[in-house]
């Protein structure tokens, strides 16, 4: 036994979680040896502080709350994928709907010049929101695009709208007006933003304007009254 | 075979989040609060690290050593905290304590300023030496174990606990908090 070895295992030491034969030799080499003691005394006064830290309980409302606030964040998540789902569908749909336009231009190979149209019309945009549980204070903002108006508030640049959205698909329609000489071919952005229980997203809306000539009404859906299967090819 | 029907079927025996972590929450509390010298910070810290371990589920989930694990995960979430927070002290100073009158100190009074000293001497550690002189030299883990969690060398540790040991007993020493040195001046 050296002095080394009391260094080494000097909490065991001071623990007594020595083997009884360590033990003896510990005892043996500290009747020889001043400083050990010396050092010993010092690390058990250390010890005994150390052991004077006091550490509160936590409760277990406290734990529950804490995993209940893992599970609300999990919610919020679950809200921002729906968001996300929501403005997938409604690209998806918006895409769809081009596509088929595009193929009706292509048909008919419109001069580009026919596509600034002269004179005004309404159309409709169709925001097709999916939501796995009803949200009834949900807030839609919507910023109108400077080169159409919505009808029935013209001028206005931002729209804010109030919804209760039932669990499932829901439809809102959008009817907004082109003014004359806008040029057809280009895509138009709307900037939407859903806000659901301090939960909340922005995304863009990209829409290509068709005029009625091009028959809107021919969109490959029906979603004034949607149905599941709808929604299922929508994505 | 197992992994095979494990595959095919899901794993029906996985358990669950709340299961995996319940068991250690009080360890994690415990430690938090020593790491960080308050209720408030600890409670974070340990909310912090529940949101860091349910990102990674699956990975805890496979976890082969998961008290291990979770004490990493809290290990690193205190220093990358203490990083952000180095300038900011953290416990209340002791002078209010200084006040009481020693006709009133009381064995109560006693535990509350060791509590307190204690506290006062973590406090002037660094995050690295903080922990190990908690999990090591109040908690019991040995250097091994703490090598597994702190992802260092044995040898590094040993060091670093020598130093932060010598620190410590200074602080204890010199701190006029003390009972029985103010009793003596």
């Amino acid at each position: 036994m050296n002095c080394e070895f009391i260094h080494q295992n000097i909490n065991d030491v001071c623990q007594g979680n020595l083997t009884s034969l360590e033990q003896q030799k510990v005892d043996a080499h500290l009747t020889n040896c001043p400083e050990c003691q010396h050092m010993l005394e010092q690390h058990q006064a250390y010890l005994t502080k150390l052991a004077g830290l006091q550490t509160p309980e936590l409760s277990a409302d406290k734990k529950q709350q804490m995993l209940n606030k893992l599970n609300t964040n999990k919610a919020a998540s679950s809200n921002n994928s729906f968001i996300k789902g929501f403005a997938a569908a409604s690209v998806l749909f918006l895409s769809v709907f081009l596509f088929n336009q595009q193929q009706v231009n292509s048909v008919v190979e419109t001069p580009i010049a026919q596509n600034i149209n002269i004179e005004a019309f309404t159309t409709q945009v169709s925001l097709v929101i999916y939501v796995p549980e009803d949200m009834p204070d949900a807030d839609l903002q919507l910023q109108i695009p400077d080169e159409v108006e919505l009808v029935g508030y013209e001028g206005l640049a931002q729209l804010n709208w109030p919804v209760a959205l039932k669990k499932g698909a829901n439809v809102l329609q959008l009817p907004i007006e082109v003014p004359e000489g806008v040029d057809l071919n280009q895509t138009i952005q709307f900037i939407a933003n859903i806000n659901n229980n301090n939960t909340q997203k922005d995304f863009e809306l990209e829409v290509k304007l068709v005029s009625p000539q091009l028959g809107a009404a021919d969109s490959v859906f029906n979603l004034t009254n949607p149905t599941a299967n709808d929604f299922n090819n929508l994505g | 075979m197992n992994k095979v029907v494990s595959l095919l079927f899901g794993n029906n025996k996985q358990q669950s989040f709340e299961q995996i972590v319940e068991p250690y929450l009080n360890l994690m509390f415990k430690v938090a609060y020593q790491y960080t010298g308050n209720t408030e910070d600890a409670e974070d810290l340990v909310q912090e690290v529940l949101a860091e371990l349910f990102k990674n589920l699956t990975k805890l989930q496979q976890a082969e050593k998961t008290k291990a694990w979770i004490m990493r995960c809290l290990y690193n979430k205190f220093v990358d905290q203490y990083r952000q927070q180095k300038s900011r002290p953290l416990i209340d100073s002791l002078d209010d304590e200084q006040q009481i009158p020693l006709t009133q100190a009381t064995p109560e009074h006693e535990l509350l300023l060791t509590h307190q000293q204690v506290l006062a001497g973590l406090s002037q550690l660094n995050s690295n030496q903080r922990a190990l002189v908690t999990m090591h030299d109040i908690n019991g883990y040995t250097l091994v174990e703490l090598a597994e969690i702190m992802q260092k060398p044995v040898g590094t540790l040993k060091s670093d606990l020598h130093r932060a040991r010598a620190k410590l007993k200074i602080l204890f020493n010199l701190q006029p908090s003390d009972i029985q040195s103010r009793h003596c001046m």
